[in-house]
């Protein structure tokens, strides 16, 4: 290693140089930190090959500056590591010269701008899909896949329990893809009695059926080239089924007491809360059909699998109800959050949404506090809900173990959750306790995890 | 046997470096094994699904090229084109190895591409 290699590797920044045919005569050891790439590999080679840029091809700035004779400076873009990530990059390049001040290169010194992305993130928090905010890594992956999809005009399968936020997602993935000014036509297929559910898919003409005064279009047709949402997709019955199919298969379809035969270029995004395979193996739903909507899924995970998102999700609704009521609520109590993080929330987003509407119009003050909150949640027994442990086993182990749960519980609560306190008031030792809370699966609320640690 | 077509991301006579921001492609198309017919496209530049589509819509079986992002490495698998990326060199080399698939032999792979790299495993695509 030479002088130049040892001051280069005390930069802080990557830094390659590269002669008059691009090839690299320097990586530093910055470089090979953020590309990922041993400098032994990455000389000789073309730069292009190595900084794997999205400047490479179109808006070379080291091209540039070798042209003009002038430094680029910060210029952002990406370069694609070995794994495929996308890594953030500013770059700044400068030309070489020798002693007689003839051009014998260029130098490019990049600066990975990961960590002041997710600085950046950690700042706001949270991300968003749409109307859906969260900060769940789960979600992430929903929002990664939907992004990923949202162009492509394949139909989309949305899993997920009642009140995750479905349609939200559907309207997500159509926004990304298909645009604003597209129609996105929900119809709830659970909704419907079957012969009204044809009709209202399909459309029918005037005469079709006694009442038919005239001719009315369906969602379909109402889709146009935008999206057609089909929720509780899993409900529709087996003819229904039939001529779905059809229209996913050939994209034609006819219209109720019509004769012809009408194309649609919506893209579909169904969703349902049953588990679609075991329906198929019941014979309920058609295989052929689960094929066709199941090319893309996406699975919404429930509230309890992303606790952390509760607060996000509660002030959003404060700001929402504020907004609608024309009130000036703050937020909740610290009580009022750790009740509510202690809950299970079977019926995920859209009951949490519904108890902050409740508590809007019982709140007086402008903090929610526990009484505003239904007895269901804000119950003693409302601890022993949660985490694996059976309290109707009906036999002495699962017996043993709610009991022993249960006054733990009590305990925690007695001495505010501090753990010192409440292994005082058990009689046992502050790491049993520990032992304890974790075998037990016992939920500690937010804000009170430290408490006498 | 079914005919294949095959995709190389070209830049400057050689394999482009980022297929998620590449102009062009050269599509070739074998029956039986032997190039039959030869083209070159140009990729449409707004976002990465409009190139993987554009390739789709174009019957495009298998993509060799360079670096690509896990983003466009998933939608590829969505649209079911397989794909050997992170490739370096110039096509007319490239394009003999791969049909006699000697696109493993380390002077065609991008370096980096190191052993558990995301790079060395060809994506286990499905054929159409």
């Amino acid at each position: 290693m030479d002088n130049s290699d040892i001051i280069l590797d005390s930069i802080s920044d990557g830094v390659f140089t590269v002669d008059s045919e691009w090839h690299i005569t320097s990586f530093n050891s910055a470089a090979e930190d953020i590309t990922g790439i041993a400098r032994s590999d990455a000389k000789g080679r073309f730069c292009s090959e190595v900084f794997r840029s999205s400047m490479c091809e179109d808006g070379c700035p080291l091209r540039e500056t070798l042209k003009t004779g002038k430094p680029v400076i910060n210029k952002t873009g990406f370069i694609i590591d070995a794994d495929g990530s996308r890594i953030p990059i500013s770059v700044s390049t400068a030309v070489l010269r020798n002693s007689e001040g003839e051009v014998i290169g260029g130098v490019e010194t990049f600066r990975d701008l990961s960590e002041i992305e997710a600085l950046r993130k950690e700042l706001t928090g949270s991300f968003s899909i749409g109307d859906i905010v969260s900060h769940s890594p789960a979600m992430r992956n929903v929002s990664d896949m939907a992004t990923a999809v949202a162009g492509s005009p394949s139909t989309v399968l949305i899993l997920g329990e009642t009140g995750t936020g479905k349609e939200l997602l559907a309207r997500a993935i159509h926004s990304m893809g298909r645009g604003e000014s597209r129609p996105f036509v929900a119809v709830n297929c659970g909704a419907l009695p079957d012969s009204l559910l044809e009709s209202e898919l399909f459309g029918y003409k005037k005469g079709a059926f006694t009442g038919a005064a005239s001719d009315k279009p369906g969602r379909f047709a109402l889709a146009g080239d935008g999206t057609l949402f089909l929720d509780e997709i899993g409900e529709i019955s087996p003819a229904l089924q039939i001529r779905l199919l059809r229209v996913l298969q050939e994209h034609t379809y006819e219209p109720l007491g019509s004769t012809v035969t009408e194309t649609t270029e919506a893209r579909i995004i169904a969703a349902t809360n049953r588990d679609l395979a075991a329906l198929v193996k019941e014979g309920k739903f058609r295989l052929d059909l689960y094929y066709r909507i199941n090319v893309v899924s996406i699975e919404l995970p429930p509230l309890r699998k992303r606790k952390e998102d509760i607060p996000l999700l509660a002030d959003h609704f404060v700001r929402k109800f504020n907004f609608l009521q024309k009130r000036d609520i703050e937020g909740f109590t610290p009580e009022s959050y750790s009740i509510m993080i202690a809950w299970d929330w079977p019926g995920n987003v859209r009951e949490l949404e519904n108890v902050i509407e409740r508590a809007f119009v019982l709140s007086k003050g402008r903090w929610i506090t526990p009484e505003q909150l239904p007895d269901e949640i804000t119950g003693a027994d409302n601890y022993l809900r949660r985490g694996n442990i059976p309290d109707d086993t009906g036999n002495m182990e699962g017996a043993k173990k709610t009991a022993e749960k249960k006054i733990i519980i009590d305990a925690l609560e007695k001495s505010g959750f501090n753990r010192q306190k409440a292994s005082d008031l058990l009689g046992i030792h502050k790491t049993t306790l520990f032992r304890k809370i974790k075998e037990l699966d016992i939920i500690i609320p937010h804000g009170k995890k430290d408490r006498g640690v | 046997m079914k005919n294949i077509k095959t995709c190389f991301s070209v830049w400057q006579g050689r394999i482009a470096p980022v297929f998620d921001v590449s102009s062009n492609i050269l599509i070739q198309e074998t029956e039986e094994g032997k190039v039959k017919s030869e083209y070159s496209l140009q990729l449409p530049a707004e976002t990465v699904f409009d190139r993987v589509s554009f390739l789709s819509e174009n019957s495009v079986d298998v993509i060799v090229c360079g670096a690509v992002s896990r983003e466009t490495a998933m939608l590829l698998n969505l649209f079911k084109i397989k794909c050997f990326p992170f490739i370096s060199g110039s096509v007319e080399e490239v394009a003999a190895a791969y049909y006699e698939e000697r696109l493993s032999e380390s002077r065609f792979l991008m370096p980096g591409c190191g052993r558990r790299r995301m790079c060395r495993r060809r994506f286990n695509f499905h054929h159409k």
